[in-house]
């Protein structure tokens, strides 16, 4: 072989790059230039010479490819420019409809972000973990985010897997002084100060690792600091929060919306009053949060197992006199938004995020089928332009290229008037989904580049289809007179819009049920009074005991206080469970709610009594009384039949009389199935219900809590009311039917937006028709029947799809309410009437103007 | 006659004087000596083209040669309208500098 050759792969190289024209002579010059070289200066300035022609010509190529092709751009930008000007209702019918949809798309995107990505910020999120606590007794389970108050020590010493642990506790309300200006604040937190390091919460002033060493000590985040301070330096200022004084060490930045700590005021561990709830280890005792970062490599299901039993070491014995096992288990920092642990185990976000997803989905589907479908129309007008285009020898490519860049233009105008209205209706949005994004929150990479990709895909989605039915087209026929203008085109179009329809029946279906389901949760009694009702939440078990009847009779004398009632729990918080058995010896036990209440609790929540009677003040403590699931459970037939029974408590099967039936009644509201319960004429508890007799909450309030001072010093003043609790777990599903209306509003507005400009193109195209239908004698009303029918047609059609999936939405919806409203045939026949009755007065309206147009307008030939 | 680039200028002329052994590598190396700067050699192929497109060079196949590898060489020769051009562009030039005194070497 010729070793003075330039290597064959550079030759094939050059020889792809001049692909067209002969490549002999130019092969055979570099060839022999190349030799030159090789015998100049040797073999590898040969080779740096050949690979910089190469590159040269690369160079040359690209620059002329681009420069011939910014020239075709810029026809095409001309042409789609002058197209846009000419038809400038049709254009505006397209951008407003995908930017309407692209504009939802964007805020459901960043909201479903947003719900995902809760606390990820922090940079060792994946190791971070909350400790929470499984408590088991014979009653039952409950699980808790709350633990033992002195565990984080416990972590910290005796595990070296830790790297740090914190623990946090949230006081109730307390009042905030600064000056002589006071604020009630709610989001006042206790944290130890290793608290602060797990974390990466934005410090402005001070920083973690000192902040909160001392005590007394606090930290703002800037929205407080400004509030008590305005423009002082707060570092070093004294503020008072509840009984005590502050020293303010740091500020940090507000935290984001996406975390699950609402921090506002951290405040150091310890502080002048000792506080023994948040030292002691007690199995009743755990109110305080524990966060632990685990050192890199650790197992966190290993190590779960290996702190499980660590309440064992101090507190053992207690734990088996009270028949109580705790177990720890560990929660990941970044679930705990969407898949917490505790609670009910239903996770309404969650539930959120699945709606929204689909909503979104379904809204981009529905606008990116509009631009389909007004695309195709409107190219049917183009075929002459693509005639010539390949008469002129246009390829294939660039009229594909031609057209999805046009779509391409369109979606990025539809995406400016897209971000517009997401700047304009974010005020809106945020209120009534309750949620609190600033524009600044849109501006993050993930958005805009997720953005981008909608754009992109979108253009290149909906430009598609015209593009490469348009450019396949023979150019001879694009000439030709007398062909039909639609013909398979028009099938497209008929699925595209019953596609459409289908879509919003769907989301009309499925807000009209959760509307339903709304107004039937509201509007269902829940056999108990919850008005008016002022509620005591006491920090502990213990404090009122023997000394139940002072505490009543004392805050019987606050006025306008009218009756006083306690109880174990109050209706919409959790309560315990308790093990009963109708007989002395057999099985089938069972495990209702236990509620443990003096004797005025039935009559203060206006429960009815259907068989026997209510507790009087002078019946033992060992009376109870069950409701009727109770009954059913137990296997009597009627309530009346349960009345003087015997029933057997615990393990020791100690036996009980049922005073009384109460009738069923919503405990935990609608969510979730009643339960068995029992009832227990008692003296420990825990929640006190004040009867108030007046309207005047907060002067009544302070009342109160003088006299709850006296009572108990010391202790926190905890407090609600029994119907704003009890309400706040249908805030959610409320939210939900708001957005889900707004939404399918939206779908439907941009399926009739469709709709409008294919009527309005179906009369263009059949406006010599039309003409010579009304000079040969057709009146008005039949011409736009004429132009109604087949649109009504498709929309009916779609009901036909739209039911099945709709059925299915709303059946998955409604699985997370216990008792939900009946599925109605007439939502279905009337969300589909509905979409027919825009979808008519959309068409009839453009029919209207077709049909009552003069004909010698549209007859007149040149 | 449309004016010629001056790359088309200097190219055209090389063709002339080499008159029948203009091929690539021998005009690249004559436009490089008259104009005293080393030009690549993908930089004559272009103004080639255009001028045999104005009819000005004719493009005639030769025999292979082994240091081309076995390919061809391609060689270019004036046409009478080329000759034609060259003398419309020396008067064209002639004019322009017609007058002007040699300031610019003193």
């Amino acid at each position: 072989m010729d070793t003075k050759k330039p290597p064959g792969i550079f030759e094939l190289i050059l020889k792809f790059l001049v692909n067209g024209t002969e490549p002999g002579e130019m092969l055979g010059d570099y060839e022999e230039i190349y030799k030159m070289k090789v015998a100049e200066s040797g073999r590898l300035a040969g080779y740096t010479w050949y690979l910089i022609q190469i590159f040269r010509l690369l160079k040359t190529i690209i620059h002329y490819s681009v420069y011939r092709s910014v020239l075709m751009f810029r026809n095409y930008l001309k042409i789609a420019l002058r197209n846009i000007t000419k038809s400038k209702a049709f254009y505006a019918i397209n951008i407003l409809g995908l930017s309407v949809g692209m504009a939802c798309c964007i805020f459901i995107f960043q909201f479903v972000k947003m719900e995902i990505s809760y606390d990820a910020f922090h940079e060792n999120a994946d190791r971070i973990f909350l400790v929470g606590l499984i408590s088991k007794t014979e009653a039952g389970t409950e699980i808790s985010a709350g633990n033992f108050s002195p565990l984080a020590e416990e972590l910290k010493e005796g595990y070296p897997q830790v790297e740090s642990v914190g623990s946090m506790f949230r006081n109730s309300i307390r009042p905030v002084k600064y000056n002589n200006n006071m604020y009630y604040e709610s989001n006042v937190y206790r944290v130890t100060p290793e608290f602060l390091t797990i974390f990466d919460f934005p410090f402005l002033e001070g920083n973690p690792a000192t902040s909160l060493t001392r005590p007394s000590t606090v930290i703002l985040t800037e929205t407080k600091s400004l509030k008590y301070f305005g423009n002082e330096d707060p570092i070093g200022k004294s503020i008072r929060i509840g009984d005590e004084f502050f020293e303010v060490t740091g500020i940090i930045k507000d935290l984001p919306s996406n975390t699950n700590f609402k921090l506002e005021i951290i405040c150091s561990w310890k502080s002048s009053i000792e506080d023994e709830h948040l030292t002691i280890w007690h199995p009743l005792v755990t109110r305080v949060v524990t966060y632990m970062k685990l050192k890199e490599g650790i197992v966190s299901s290993k190590f779960e197992t290996r702190i499980e039993n660590s309440a064992e070491n101090h507190i053992k014995d207690l734990m088996n006199e009270m028949g109580i096992e705790c177990k720890m288990f560990l929660q990941p920092i970044k679930d705990i938004h969407l898949k917490p642990l505790w609670g009910n185990g239903t996770s309404t976000a969650l539930m959120f995020v699945y709606v929204f997803s689909a909503i979104g989905i379904f809204i981009l589907l529905i606008a990116c089928m509009n631009f389909i479908n007004l695309t195709t129309a409107r190219s049917v007008n183009r075929s002459s332009e693509v005639g010539i285009r390949k008469i002129v020898g246009a390829r294939k490519v660039q009229l594909i290229s031609q057209f999805i860049g046009e779509s391409l233009l369109i979606s990025g105008i539809s995406l400016v008037f897209a971000l517009l209205i997401v700047v304009l209706a974010l005020p809106n949005l945020n209120e009534i989904a309750q949620l609190n994004y600033g524009i600044e929150d849109f501006l993050n990479s993930e958005v805009i580049a997720a953005i981008l990709i909608l754009t992109l895909i979108i253009g290149f989605g909906a430009g598609c289809y015209p593009a490469f039915f348009l450019s396949s087209s023979r150019p001879v026929d694009t000439f030709k007179s007398g062909r039909n203008p639609d013909g398979s085109r028009a099938l497209i179009r008929k699925i595209l819009v019953v596609g459409q329809f289908a879509i919003s029946i769907t989301l009309l279906i499925s807000s009209l049920t959760v509307y339903r389901q709304l107004e039937f949760m509201k509007n269902k009694p829940l056999g108990f009074e919850r008005k008016q009702k002022l509620v005591l939440y006491l920090s502990s078990w213990g404090l009122i005991e023997e000394n139940w009847k002072t505490v009543k009779n004392e805050l019987m004398t606050v006025p306008s206080i009218n009756a006083v009632s306690m109880a174990s729990g109050v209706p919409g918080r959790f309560i315990n469970r308790l093990f009963i058995y109708p007989t002395r010896d057999g099985d089938n036990g069972m495990g209702p709610r236990i509620l443990r209440c003096d004797y005025d609790f039935i009559s203060a929540y206006n429960l009815e009594i259907i068989a026997g009677r209510s507790f009087r003040e002078d019946d033992s403590m060992d009376s109870y009384l069950i409701n009727e699931s109770a009954v059913k459970r137990l296997g009597w037939n009627t309530p009346e039949e349960a009345v003087d029974k015997p029933i057997f408590i615990g393990s020791d099967r100690e036996e009980a009389r049922i005073l009384g039936v109460v009738k069923d009644f919503h405990w935990l509201g609608l969510y979730s199935p009643i339960e068995p319960m029992i009832m227990r004429y008692s003296n420990t508890f825990r929640y006190i219900t004040l009867d108030i007799g007046t309207s005047d909450e907060s002067t009544i309030v302070n009342n109160v809590k003088a006299k709850y001072s006296e009572l108990f010093p010391g202790d926190i003043f905890d407090y609600f009311f029994v119907d704003i609790d009890f309400n706040t777990q249908y805030r959610v599903i409320e939210r939900i039917s708001e957005l889900i209306g707004i939404f399918t509003f939206v779908g439907l507005f941009i399926a009739c937006l469709g709709l409008y400009g294919l009527a309005s193109y179906t009369a263009e195209q059949k406006i010599k028709e039309i003409g010579i239908r009304k000079v040969l004698g057709s009146t008005v009303k039949e011409i736009v029947v004429l132009l109604t029918r087949e649109f009504s047609r498709w929309v009916i059609l779609a009901n036909i799809f739209a039911w099945p999936l709709a059925y299915y939405a709303a059946n998955k919806l409604l699985q997370n309410f216990a008792y939900r409203v009946e599925m109605e045939y007439h939502i279905y026949l009337l969300s589909g009437f509905i979409a027919l009755l825009v979808a008519v007065l959309t068409v009839g309206s453009q029919s209207v103007k077709a049909a009552t147009a003069d004909p010698v307008d549209s007859l007149r030939y040149e | 006659m449309k004016l010629l680039s001056r790359a088309e200028e200097y190219i055209l002329l090389s063709v002339w004087r080499l008159r029948d052994e203009a091929y690539g590598v021998s005009i690249l190396e004559q436009v490089s000596k008259v104009t005293g700067y080393q030009w690549e050699i993908g930089t004559i192929y272009m103004p080639l083209e255009k001028l045999r497109k104005k009819g000005y060079v004719d493009k005639i196949k030769g025999e292979p040669t082994p240091e081309r590898g076995g390919r061809s060489k391609f060689y270019y020769r004036l046409t009478n309208k080329g000759k034609k051009a060259l003398r419309e562009i020396r008067s064209v030039q002639e004019n322009v500098w017609e007058g002007v005194p040699n300031i610019a070497f003193d």
